[in-house]
């Protein structure tokens, strides 16, 4: 199955290639105060709202994700990249994102 | 047209975007260093600013329900007109208990040379007068004393 790979240098993502909605370059993600740890801000996209979620340390670029309920979500990685992986090596992190199992 | 209830004053903290409905303004001044004598939220610190970038030099004060308050800010910006159907609800999953006092997001456009569009939150006054009047109870003014 193909992903798109979020690589961090501590963490990278596997994300299915069919939930992808955009990459983009340098996204302007702005802080939302008092909000979770889990959450690093959000941004507009296509005139959405878009929910950016702290899931490595990069900063890059921004991939957007389209999520279960039509709505969009976003996480940031240091550069994307492209992956062919059997999805039996993949455990999951959010709906549509995975990463390596670590056994 | 818009009316008094779309008229939101503009200010800044942390270079984030904030509207505070002009509706429950009674005066803006800038901020001296006597102590607070009333109520007040101070903004930056309520959005967790940088430590260095806690400089509030404007004093709006509010009145909610005939009680007055003061809300610190960095910056005091434009009026801007803001009709509720620009507002967007705060996504739940960045909503908590810490954040009660941000009732929607506003994308408005950058008045910088980007013209790319950024997100402004408007402040209810309701919440923020909660934060004050709980921070400094000694300081609360009988009702209607305004």
């Amino acid at each position: 199955m193909e992903y798109i790979t979020a690589i961090n240098e501590n963490r990278t993502l596997y994300i299915e290639k069919n939930k992808v909605a955009a990459i983009l370059a340098q996204p302007r993600i702005q802080r939302v105060p008092g909000a979770g740890a889990n959450i690093r801000g959000i941004s507009l996209y296509d005139g959405q709202i878009v929910v950016y979620y702290r899931l490595g340390d990069g900063e890059g670029c921004g991939i957007i994700i389209k999520t279960d309920e039509d709505g969009l979500m976003g996480i940031t990685a240091e550069y994307p990249s492209q992956d062919d992986i059997e999805p039996s090596a993949l455990t999951a992190v959010m709906p549509g994102i995975w990463e390596i199992k670590s056994d | 047209m818009g009316t008094l209830d779309d008229l939101y004053i503009t200010i800044t903290s942390d270079e984030l975007l904030f509207f505070v409905p002009v509706f429950y303004i009674k005066t803006v001044e800038r901020k001296d260093s006597r102590e607070e004598d009333i109520p007040f939220v101070d903004l930056a610190k309520l959005t967790g600013a940088d430590e260095e970038r806690k400089n509030s030099g404007y004093r709006l004060l509010l009145s909610h329900e005939g009680r007055t308050f003061a809300l610190t800010a960095e910056q005091v910006g434009n009026l801007r007109t803001v009709p509720r159907e620009a507002q967007r609800p705060l996504p739940d999953s960045v909503r908590t208990d810490e954040n009660r006092y941000l009732s929607a997001i506003v994308p408005i456009e950058s008045e910088d040379e980007s013209g790319r569009e950024l997100l402004a939150y408007v402040l209810d006054p309701k919440i923020l007068y909660e934060s004050a009047a709980a921070a400094r109870p000694d300081l609360e003014e009988p009702k209607g004393n305004s």
